[in-house]
């Protein structure tokens, strides 16, 4: 159950002459457009949501919630999100979407405990589907360990933008006829140094044995690029993408 | 974790639940911009350009600005020229984001504070710092439509040095051996100097050393990777551990990753200065090879025609655990000067002049000395007839001081890295005379560290130590035996129980603005808990459930929680206060909630999830 692809992920940011160029990164939009809500904000933002709405699953339920009141207040989450109703809150000069998501989440939980309301569930619902069907399952399948709420979210949302830039690049590689490729030679996306022998992996992707150095070659730096695409779609500007690429790799450190 | 499957690349495990069975941590690192690239479009910070000159020289009037020299994640820095000193410096402006980050303001006076002290010929000196409004930058802001105020630009005035950086060098190729040793040394100088004042670099790299026309050796932008919000060093002495922990942000990594240690990537929040020493071997490695060290480091001897021992030099830097690594860059130094022949003296491996020049000088390297010292006393041939106790540094003259001044920090570190807690560090060392008559010193220091339980440090083949109960450790250097005393010393009226049980099962009662204003008297409003229950334990015992309060502030996990605890006595009950803070956020009108919570019963017993 992977996320689906927003079409639309174009993010110019700057020009080689260093003229301020407006920004375009989703997160950007969607903060720049905090009070005035234009339909570009409301696409931007509900692209974002479809992609990283399952780490704030697994936040839920790892703080303790039950399955049902997890997929309750996910669901009731994000429909007051998409009604734009903690815009006008957020300060647009800083801050990511990732720790925008987890703040509100955690408020709106706190918030949901404080008025003890029967969960409603808001209307619009239909703009991000969330399969919260499979939700569960794919949580039950988590590894089991001892790490804080805000650590598992923070290691989920890692591993799903990974998950969501890996299959972008698969399906672009697919859509140009070069699913076959894609498949022998992904693992090298790892840093594999210990990879199968070039003629071998050829044989896989039906290339020649030299043509295949220059497949991983090229396989690695458009990976670089969505990953870091996908990253700046989350960033406020004034923010930097590799300073989130540490962070992530800290998130992904930290003891299971 | 399962561990169906390791990682060719990292040899971490293989969580079952990775991105197509790949390493995600693997997969993060691919995702860097290499040292040498430019980086594609979307790598540029957005809404950050370097500010033209005119906009800048309204801001700065008493600068005449020159030009531009450079831009880097750091910010962009000028050539300007005081027009009152007639004297070329360098003004470096940060990005405009910073400065709104929390916790940035007293981190910025506090580094720039540091850096000031930091007086020295192979160190880029700190004029000025401070902060200016940059109202007539607003308009070049491409978000130009946020409506608070355009936040105040922060800017060092430093030396200007007149030359390349490293980086530049390097990209023609290798340097010859000699030069790089003659660099190496210089640095090392630099650095010695800022970690005996207490300041790590973090960001050691070919760009940020400098080389003047005289071909010396500058150090610049030290500790400035600290203002993105790295941990701090401990705090040494004075200063309470709380404010300490209240400007950082551990988990957050700074530095340039093809030069940081392993620790600064995995363990940000516990790297010390030999991180630094880590990134000198990288740089060394370039100079000499022309090649960044990689995955598995060849040796550079095998590359390029060199002295062989330049190899162990170069290896032991690059040392995965620190502890492995040269403990101090006059370390390094001194096995450089060694091989580059400036010594007449003997040049084996491992065994360091003792009465020549280098060690005679600073008292901090004393630390070489103070093995050699060591195994000395178990001999019976040093020891100093009065025994005394003394205040570190101590010199040459009192060899058993020595002693308790390297065993304490040994002991301050492993006790560090095994995340124990302390007040109090009292170390005895007991042995025997060269006529057979016993001996005790007793040493005590005041340290404060932050971590989890004390548990059995690692032992590291010459020094071992072996917990014997309540903060008591004894153990023996090269045969003279000594006992270390932990005494944690903390005032809390709730009787606190420090046992491994479980204080007791707490239930929620109110969510309250201020603790001042709860009244356990009225109706609690709020009911159930959040969470299914809070176990409150002493400080780190395991197994941890996911809600573990620690005491103080508790290390947020990200950039995202901080929290805190605190026991209050509240019209004569037993009330805990938990604060929770989430982020970098503030989504306004809402003030942190304090979760009061009562103690509902005595017995101990752990609360069901």
């Amino acid at each position: 159950m992977s996320a689906s692809v927003p079409s639309d992920s174009s993010s110019q940011v700057s020009d080689a002459s260093h003229r301020p160029v407006f920004v375009t990164t989703h997160w950007s939009i969607v903060l720049a457009a905090a009070n005035t809500g234009t339909a570009d904000a409301q696409v931007a933002l509900e692209s974002l949501c479809r992609t990283y709405w399952y780490p704030l699953y697994a936040y839920a339920r790892r703080r303790g919630q039950r399955v049902q009141d997890a997929q309750d207040l996910t669901q009731a989450f994000f429909a007051r999100l998409l009604e734009r109703r903690w815009m006008a809150d957020a300060d647009p000069a800083r801050g990511r979407f990732r720790t925008f998501l987890l703040t509100a989440m955690s408020r709106f939980m706190a918030d949901e405990w404080d008025k003890r309301r029967a969960q409603k569930r808001g209307g619009g619902v239909g703009h991000v589907p969330l399969q919260l069907e499979d939700a569960e399952t794919r949580y039950g399948c988590e590894p089991a360990d001892t790490c804080t709420p805000e650590q598992y979210f923070e290691r989920r949302w890692a591993l799903t933008l990974l998950d969501a830039v890996l299959q972008r690049l698969r399906a672009q590689y697919e859509a140009e006829g070069k699913g076959k490729v894609f498949a022998a030679l992904h693992p090298s996306l790892a840093g594999n140094r210990e990879s199968p022998p070039y003629r071998e992996l050829g044989a896989q992707a039906g290339l020649s044995e030299g043509a295949v150095k220059v497949a991983i070659h090229r396989l690695r730096k458009r990976y670089r690029s969505l990953l870091r695409e996908e990253i700046a779609r989350t960033m406020a500007p004034g923010e930097d993408v590799d300073e989130e690429l540490r962070h992530l790799f800290a998130a992904l450190s930290e003891p299971a | 974790m399962d561990t169906r499957h390791i990682c060719q690349n990292c040899q971490r495990p293989l969580a079952p639940d990775t991105p197509m069975g790949l390493c995600p941590q693997c997969l993060i690192k691919a995702g860097f911009r290499s040292g040498l690239e430019t980086g594609t479009a979307t790598d540029r910070r957005p809404g950050f350009v370097p500010l033209p000159i005119e906009a800048l020289a309204k801001v700065f009037p008493q600068l005449e600005i020159l030009g531009l020299i450079g831009q880097g994640g750091m910010g962009a820095v000028y050539k300007a020229r005081q027009k009152q000193l007639h004297r070329v410096v360098a003004l470096k402006i940060l990005p405009p984001g910073i400065g709104a980050e929390r916790g940035f303001a007293e981190r910025f006076t506090r580094e720039a504070q540091a850096l000031a002290q930091l007086n020295h010929p192979g160190i880029v000196t700190l004029y000025e710092y401070g902060q200016v409004q940059g109202d007539a930058l607003s308009k070049l802001d491409s978000q130009a439509a946020a409506p608070n105020p355009p936040p105040p630009l922060c800017f060092f005035l430093m030396e200007y040095v007149d030359g390349v950086n490293l980086g530049e060098t390097l990209a023609h190729g290798r340097i010859p051996p000699p030069e790089a040793m003659s660099l190496v040394a210089q640095i090392c100088d630099a650095l010695q100097f800022a970690h005996d004042q207490g300041i790590v670099h973090r960001d050691i790299k070919p760009e940020n050393i400098l080389l003047d026309r005289r071909g010396r050796v500058k150090v610049a932008d030290f500790g400035l990777a600290m203002l993105r919000g790295g941990e701090t060093e401990p705090a040494v002495g004075g200063g309470s551990p709380l404010s300490a922990l209240a400007l950082t942000e551990a988990g957050k990594v700074v530095g340039t990753p093809r030069y940081m240690s392993p620790e600064q990537l995995e363990r940000p929040g516990r790297v010390d200065h030999r991180a630094d020493i880590y990134a000198l071997g990288v740089v060394f490695y370039q100079m000499l090879t022309g090649e960044l060290p990689g995955r598995s480091i060849e040796p550079p001897s095998q590359k390029v025609p060199l002295d062989v021992r330049l190899d162990e030099v170069v290896l032991r830097a690059l040392e995965r655990a620190p502890e492995r690594r040269f403990q101090h860059a006059s370390d390094l130094k001194t096995r450089v000067e060694l091989i580059a022949g400036a010594q007449s003296s003997s040049a084996q491996a491992g065994q360091p002049p003792l009465a020549s020049g280098p060690l005679r000088r600073a008292s901090r390297r004393l630390q070489l000395a103070a093995a050699l010292i060591i195994l000395a006393v178990v001999a019976g041939i040093l020891l100093a007839p009065a025994l005394r106790d003394r205040r570190p540094p101590p010199t040459l003259a009192d060899p058993l001081g020595v002693a308790i001044q390297t065993i304490r920090n040994e002991i301050g570190r492993q006790l560090r890295e095994a995340g124990a807690t302390y007040d109090e560090l009292q170390v005895t060392l007991a042995g025997q005379r060269p006529n057979g008559q016993p001996f005790q010193v007793s040493y005590r220091g005041l340290r404060h560290f932050k971590g989890t339980d004390g548990s059995t440090p690692r032992p590291d083949g010459t020094f071992r130590m072996d917990y014997i109960g309540a903060g008591q450790w004894q153990g023996a250097l090269a045969g003279t035996r000594f006992t270390v005393s932990v005494a944690s010393k903390e005032n809390i009226n709730v009787p606190f129980v420090n046992d491994p049980a479980v204080l007791g099962e707490w239930k929620s009662v109110d969510f309250v603005a201020d603790p001042a204003d709860f009244d356990p008297s009225k109706p609690p409003t709020a009911g159930e808990l959040p969470f299914p229950g809070i176990t409150f334990l002493p400080e780190g015992k395991t197994p941890q459930p996911w809600l573990t309060w620690t005491r103080g502030l508790l290390i947020h996990h990200g950039d995202q929680t901080a929290s805190h605890y605190e026991i209050r006595q509240v019209k004569g009950r037993a009330c805990l206060f938990l604060e929770w803070k989430s982020g970098d956020f503030t989504i306004s009108g809402k003030k942190p909630h304090y979760y009061v919570l009562q103690q509902n019963s005595t017995t101990i017993q752990r609360s069901n999830q």
